[in-house]
C-alpha cells in the first residue's frame, strides 16, 4: 500500500500546497501549479480543502506561555515616540546599486537606513561606526520614497552573512515614507567586530538566497540587483 | 540573529499554523497532542528564530520541526509503554521486496527508528513527497536521501525476516 508515492507525477505534494497558500510561490513556480490544478480535479479538491483549512485555523488565538509574553516585552521596544527625531534621516535618494562606489561608505547621514538599539532598557537612535554590544537589541527604519521591496542583509565580524528581514524567501512589500519602522527586531550576538548592514529596496520581490549568498563571497561588494538600490550602514561590535 | 515579536509570530502563525496542525494530526492520531505540538512549533520559533536562519522557505523549516516533535512523541510514547510493560512489539509486517505494507504499520515502527530513518520514511511514505522535496526539507542531498531510503528498505526488510 505504501510501496513508493502514490500521487501522479504531475501533481503538487501538500508541501507544495501549503508553500503556494503561504505566499511562498511566486512567478513561474505558482503559475506552473495553479495551470496543473485547473486541469487536475483532484488537486483542484486538495487544494481548495488545504484553503479551508488555513481560513479555518486564522481563527485560532496563538497562546504562548506568560514568561515569554513578558520576554517579548522586552524585545519589541517599539519606536514610535522616536520616529519624530527620526525623520531627519530622510536623506539623499540612494542610488542605484550599479552606480555604488564599493569602496565608499555610507554612513547614516546619506542613508534612507537607521536604526534604534535598546540597551539595558534605554532605547537610542544607532550612530553610524558608534559601538554595538552583544546582546544590543536593534530596531531599524527605512525612509521609501516610492512604493517598493525591501530586504536587509548583515555581514558580521566572522563574515557570515545573514537575512535580517524578512523572514521570508522575498523581499517583502514596504510602505512609503520617512522613517517607517522595519517590522523584526534583531539581538546582537557575540560575534564581535565590524558588521556590514545593507538594505535592498527593490521593484520587486527579489530572492534573497542569492544577494546572500553574494555577500559572503564578497562582503565588501553588495551584488548588482536589477531594480534595487542599496542603503549601507556599518557599526562596530564589541564588549561592553 | 532575527528576534521575532508577537505579531510576526501571530502572522506566521496563521498563515501556516494549518500546515503543523495537519502533519501532526497525522502523526500523532491525538488531537491534545497535535495542538500541543503546534503550541511547541511556533514557542521554539519564538525563542530560537536562529534556527530558520538561512533556509528559503520557512513552510519546509516547519514541516522538518513539526516532524522532528512528533517523532519525538512518538518515541517517547514507545518508551512510556515499554516502561509500563504495554508495549507488544511484532515483527514489522514486510514483503520479500521490504516494502512497508501500511501506513499504520509505519507509524507504529518510527518510535523505534534512528531520527534520520523515520523524517525520511514519513516525507515518502506520509507526505509522498519527492526527493527533490524531501532533501529541501532535510536540508541534505537528494543523493543522500536515496541512501536513506535505501537504509530504511533494508532495514524493515531485516526486522520483517527476522528470526
Amino acid at each position: 500500500m505504501m510501496e513508493s508515492p502514490r500521487r501522479a507525477s504531475d501533481c503538487a505534494s501538500d508541501l507544495t500546497f501549503d508553500r503556494l497558500v503561504g505566499g511562498e510561490l511566486v512567478g513561474h513556480g505558482e503559475r506552473k501549479v495553479l495551470d496543473h490544478v485547473e486541469t487536475c480535479a483532484s488537486c483542484r479538491a486538495r487544494l481548495a480543502e488545504i484553503r479551508s483549512q488555513q481560513d479555518v485555523f486564522a481563527q485560532r488565538k496563538l497562546d504562548l506561555p506568560p514568561r515569554r509574553r513578558s520576554w517579548r516585552r522586552a524585545i519589541g521596544f517599539g519606536i514610535g515616540p522616536a520616529l519624530a527625531a527620526a525623520c531627519w534621516l530622510l536623506l539623499q535618494r540612494p542610488r542605484d546599486v550599479s552606480s555604488v562606489d564599493q569602496g565608499e561608505e555610507r554612513t547614516k547621514g546619506g542613508s534612507p537606513l537607521a536604526f534604534y538599539v535598546l540597551r539595558d532598557g534605554e532605547v537610542s537612535l544607532g550612530r553610524a561606526e558608534s559601538a554595538l554590544h552583544p546582546g544590543d537589541a536593534i530596531e531599524f527604519v527605512f525612509s521609501a520614497e516610492r512604493p517598493g521591496y525591501l530586504a536587509i542583509f548583515s555581514v558580521d565580524g566572522g563574515g557570515k552573512a545573514s537575512v535580517y528581514f524578512p523572514l521570508a524567501p522575498r523581499a517583502a512589500a514596504f510602505p512609503v515614507g520617512p522613517a517607517r519602522p522595519v517590522p523584526l527586531s534583531t539581538v546582537l550576538d557575540a560575534t564581535l567586530g565590524e558588521e556590514r548592514i545593507y538594505a535592498f529596496h527593490c521593484e520587486s520581490a527579489v530572492e534573497l538566497e542569492p544577494i546572500r549568498a553574494a555577500l559572503a563571497r564578497e562582503a565588501g561588494a553588495p551584488p548588482a540587483a536589477p531594480g534595487c538600490r542599496v542603503s549601507t550602514l556599518r557599526v562596530r561590535k564589541e564588549r561592553p | 540573529m532575527p528576534v521575532l515579536r508577537h505579531e510576526d509570530i501571530e502572522d506566521v502563525y496563521r498563515k501556516h499554523g494549518h500546515s503543523v496542525l495537519r502533519r501532526a494530526r497525522q502523526l500523532l492520531e491525538n488531537e491534545d497532542d497535535a495542538l500541543e505540538t503546534v503550541q511547541e512549533v511556533f514557542v521554539e520559533l519564538l525563542e530560537h528564530p536562529e534556527q530558520f536562519g538561512q533556509r528559503s522557505s520557512l513552510v519546509t523549516w516547519l514541516y522538518g520541526v513539526t516532524t522532528h516533535r512528533c517523532l519525538n512523541r512518538l518515541r517517547n510514547r514507545r518508551t512510556r509503554a515499554r516502561l509500563l510493560g504495554q508495549d507488544q512489539p511484532s515483527p514489522v509486517q514486510a514483503s520479500p521486496a521490504g516494502r512497508v505494507e501500511s501506513w499504520l504499520e509505519l507509524r507504529r515502527i518510527l518510535g523505534s527508528l534512528p531520527a534520520d530513518l523515520a523524517r525520511v520514511a514519513v516525507y515518502h511514505y506520509m507526505d509522498e513527497l519527492t526527493q527533490d522535496e524531501i532533501a529541501e526539507v532535510m536540508g541534505c542531498s537528494r543523493r543522500h536521501v536515496g541512501n536513506l531510503l535505501q537504509r530504511f528498505r533494508d532495514r524493515v526488510h531485516d526486522e520483517g525476516s527476522g528470526p
